[in-house]
């Protein structure tokens, strides 16, 4: 049966020695929730294999961020793209707006 | 009491010609102090008016805001703090009963510039921190950072006013145009008041300099008198021999001339009604080449000609209008505005 102390996501497989979730880790110091350095880490690991697999996995065919909208990536890099290509002026910039200046008499 | 504040390029002489300017103005009769600002900055009476802004700072708006406890000591660090000290010893004499002129050496030009820019920057700083319901709420209390305000403010007119004057110290050389333009710039931006402008260690045809570089010091020194030739430009020699500056007691004005008693008034902003709005008229000497911006955000202008800027609270009769445009000429930036519809309240 799991511990009610154990994250959803840690699997309590780790190879680590330390990381099994018995009476004799948790009451070390750091590991007070059943958790270690080694298990954090293979958990960070398994979060980021499953973004891997839900974002990226499906981005890496994708062309051209305007056909493919629903995807995270190619949303993100069109707002980029729209950022970087707006004209410079007049712009706001924190609340301020800047107006164009005549010159006359130079 | 009248003010000069002198600064020149390094090298030029500028407190040569503050000391000089100081001893003839004895030798005329006046009471006289001057001030260095690299030792007023270090005088305990400068350090105690600061020590208490900065105090004023500290208890008012940080502790106001839920910080801890700060002291003046351990602000000493933040940015303007040298100018902060400069401004409070300049302000210090400036209430002096029984001078005639104050003479500070100022150092360089940038050191002008910083000064004139921090008096409005913290001035601007203590406004916005200032909320209206504070201000409401406080208003006849005496609360260090309204005091902060006025004494903000006093300096403000003291460095604008027509009794003040800055003099400008150039060798003839290549830097010395490019130098003055940005004196000027600074100066008229934030409404001080050039009255004079030397042209330091010029070397005589007489004298036995190299005659090169005596022929190049001069043409330059012709170069700078033609290029400012709206503003009184005094060319000083270079004594023959040893180098040095010519150490000739300089006089402040002519005794019992008009301008011993007081300068003459100067416009340095207008507003004038068109048909359908106003005109703002800012007087700044723009150089032709420089990169200029305007920005607006709510009731504040945001002036910037090469790298100095200046914020400008509107007048109150022109906030509730839109710039419609802006106009740049050498003199000055002249600013057209119309009432915004959006927030005018209509009486249909």
């Amino acid at each position: 049966m799991a511990d009610r102390s154990t994250p959803w996501w840690f699997s309590g497989d780790s190879s680590a020695g330390d990381s099994a979730p018995d009476d004799s880790s948790r009451s070390s110091g750091s590991a007070e929730s059943g958790m270690s350095i080694g298990s954090l880490i293979a958990g960070a690991q398994q979060l980021f294999d499953w973004a891997s697999e839900l974002v990226l996995a499906p981005h890496a065919d994708h062309a051209d961020p305007r056909e493919h909208p629903d995807c995270l990536v190619c949303k993100g890099t069109a707002l980029v793209q729209g950022v970087r290509s707006e004209p410079s002026a007049p712009r706001a910039e924190r609340g301020i707006s800047w107006i164009p200046v005549e010159r006359q008499g130079f | 009491m009248r003010l000069l504040l002198l600064s020149g390029t390094g090298g030029a002489g500028t407190s040569t010609i503050a000391r000089a300017t100081a001893m003839q103005a004895v030798a005329d009769g006046a009471r006289v102090q001057l001030i260095d600002l690299a030792d007023a900055q270090e005088t305990s009476a400068a350090r105690s008016a600061a020590s208490q802004w900065l105090g004023a700072l500290a208890s008012d708006v940080l502790v106001l805001r839920a910080a801890e406890q700060v002291l003046p000591e351990e602000l000493a660090m933040l940015p303007g703090v040298d100018e902060f000290l400069a401004l409070a010893a300049i302000a210090e004499s400036a209430t002096l009963d029984d001078i005639d002129f104050v003479i500070v050496d100022v150092g360089p030009i940038d050191a002008l510039a910083r000064l004139l820019m921090t008096a409005d920057t913290l001035d601007l700083l203590a406004s916005s921190l200032m909320t209206p319901a504070m201000a409401i709420a406080r208003a006849d209390l005496d609360t260090p950072l309204s005091e902060l305000r006025t004494e903000l403010q006093r300096i403000r007119e003291c460095l604008s006013s027509a009794d003040t004057a800055v003099r400008l110290v150039c060798l003839p050389d290549e830097r010395g145009i490019a130098s003055l333009e940005r004196a000027l710039l600074v100066t008229s931006l934030y409404e001080a008041h050039v009255d004079l402008v030397y042209v330091n260690q010029v070397p005589r045809g007489k004298d036995s300099w190299p005659k090169r570089w005596s022929a190049t010091r001069r043409r330059m020194s012709q170069r700078i008198v033609e290029h400012f030739s709206d503003l009184p430009v005094r060319v000083l020699p270079l004594r023959d021999g040893d180098g040095a500056p010519v150490v000739e007691r300089i006089r402040v004005v002519e005794k019992g001339s008009q301008a011993w008693a007081a300068h003459a008034t100067r416009s340095i902003e207008s507003i004038d009604s068109l048909g359908s709005g106003f005109a703002w008229t800012l007087a700044a000497r723009i150089p032709a080449s420089a990169a200029l911006r305007l920005g607006r955000t709510d009731d504040r202008v945001i002036i910037a000609i090469d790298a100095v800027t200046r914020v400008r609270s509107l007048p109150s009769v022109l906030r509730r209008c839109e710039i419609t445009r802006a106009v740049a000429s050498p003199t000055g930036l002249r600013i057209e505005l119309a009432p915004d519809p959006s927030v005018w309240r209509s009486n249909g």
